[in-house]
């Protein structure tokens, strides 16, 4: 009988298929253990091989860079502590020896089994990883990004003023002050989502971090009717909770054509990463349930 | 050659463990964002899939697999805990990451690798609906029963045609000999 008719085999095959599709329970692994004793290891790899294939494809309609600032992270925590040879003599002393590291590495293994690769010995590079406070990496690669950010946008810098008395002025000007007096502002471009109903947004939004003040410049966004719904602003500010944006306020768009809204953070802002605009009830939201309109990433 | 770059992992070379982050960063992000739809929760995943493949390189067999198929089986893995490890209903969908699944970045090489484009041929031979539940369970991290509901169909039908669309794979693989 055919491994595919054989009704033993063709359960070891669902309960190893579903292994490899999403993971199965306990209970699922004990059945597979009592069919199977010896783990079926080969056809074990070869549904994972052909799930990871299946997902290549998946991932490919949609392809995404690492961010700049996570490569930054990884390598951060590789080159502090597990660094290549090379790297350690172009740096200051280590914390501790990186090239000891690498000699101390535990021998590769050959793994023949998913508990084996899941019990191998963590090296001292795991050990730094596991133990590493992301919250600190971040906060130090993204102070690498905002200064990366403002040497790229020289256009956003002007000359500096020298304004002895600052008159009353409006949010253009105001804009334009902190662009020409904070050192540390950076701006980014406003882009659509992919089902945004404003695609012809355009325009940018510009930052200054030790002011904690930023500006809106938004054009192509059709006007609200203010008491059906506003627009609001959201900050995404991973260092403080990337699960919750902080709200930057609510704005009204009254007529076409270019609009400025000073940034109202409700929350000091440490590391912000997008804004994103959506449509809300009148007076904003505390969670936003509003269609995600446009954002603007740093 | 990314196969030699897994030899110089499994030979202790971290600097090659530096460079796999660049040529295959965007691959691991990429399936790591969308099963997640949680950029913290997929950062997390990533730093691990990188320890793991450091761990793992010496385990690479280049007759059995190509470096994309092994990278991404060892994210599976990963992805496959985290998930384990979470109530994934109702589990915080941030707005960054909603957009950053929404929208592709600029061409990227990984992609367009001859791995992934077999793949990708693969994929095209499936059937419509074994096609969609390994989509939404092995892309989306979605369970059977979710997806039971969202298509409005039979658990036992979700299941019949992942297990199916996994076999016509594997058939596929082997040159039709399942």
């Amino acid at each position: 009988m055919s491994r595919a008719h054989d009704p033993l085999h063709e359960r070891i095959d669902e309960l190893l298929i579903d292994r490899a599709v999403l993971g199965i329970d306990e209970a699922a692994e004990r059945e597979l253990h009592q069919l199977d004793p010896r783990g079926a290891t080969e056809a074990a790899h070869e549904f994972e091989a052909i799930a990871a294939t299946a997902h290549l494809a998946f991932a490919a309609e949609r392809p995404k860079a690492l961010p700049r600032e996570m490569r930054e992270r990884l390598l951060a925590g590789i080159r502090g502590n597990a660094a290549s040879r090379a790297t350690v003599q172009s740096r200051a002393p280590a914390a501790w020896d990186a090239e000891a590291a690498i000699v101390n590495r535990p021998p590769i293994r050959i793994v023949s089994s998913r508990a084996d690769f899941d019990e191998a010995p963590p090296t001292r590079l795991g050990g730094f990883f596991a133990t590493l406070g992301w919250a600190v990496a971040a906060a130090a690669v993204l102070v690498l990004a905002f200064t990366t950010t403002s040497l790229n946008a020289p256009t956003s810098r002007g000359g500096g003023g020298g304004i002895a008395v600052a008159p009353i002025v409006g949010p253009v000007e105001q804009r334009q002050q902190l662009i020409d007096g904070a050192a540390d502002v950076v701006v980014t471009h406003w882009s659509a989502t992919p089902d945004s109903t404003i695609a012809g947004i355009s325009g940018d939004v510009v930052w200054s971090q030790s002011r904690q003040a930023g500006y809106l410049r938004i054009a192509g966004v059709p006007a609200n009717t203010p008491t059906e719904a506003q627009y609001q602003l959201w900050i995404v500010d991973p260092i403080r909770d990337p699960k919750h944006p902080i709200d930057g306020g609510v704005f009204d768009i009254a007529a076409t054509g270019e609009t400025i809204v000073p940034i109202d953070a409700k929350l000091r802002i440490d590391g912000p990463t997008l804004f994103a605009l959506t449509l809300e009830k009148p007076g904003g939201v505390v969670v936003s349930g509003g269609p995600l309109l446009a954002v603007a990433k740093l | 050659m990314n196969v030699e770059l897994i030899r110089r992992m499994a030979a202790g070379d971290a600097l090659a463990l530096e460079t796999s982050i660049d040529e295959f960063g965007g691959l691991v992000w990429s399936l790591a964002l969308r099963f997640c739809r949680n950029r913290a929760d997929a950062e997390d995943v990533v730093q691990q899939v990188f320890l793991d493949l450091w761990r793992g390189a010496g385990s690479y067999r280049e007759e059995l697999s190509s470096p994309e198929t092994f990278v991404a089986t060892i994210a599976r893995r990963r992805l496959i805990d985290w998930r384990r490890s979470r109530q994934r209903r109702g589990a915080p969908v941030s707005l960054e990451a909603a957009f950053d699944v929404a929208a592709p970045d600029a061409e990227q090489a990984w992609a367009s690798s001859d791995e992934v484009r077999r793949a990708i041929g693969l994929m095209q031979g499936l059937r419509a609906e074994h096609r969609r539940v390994l989509e939404l369970s092995l892309r989306d991290g979605l369970s059977y029963p979710e997806i039971a509901e969202m298509l409005g169909v039979p658990l036992g039908t979700v299941k019949s045609h992942a297990r199916r669309g996994m076999m016509e794979l594997r058939a596929a693989m082997v040159g039709g000999a399942a």
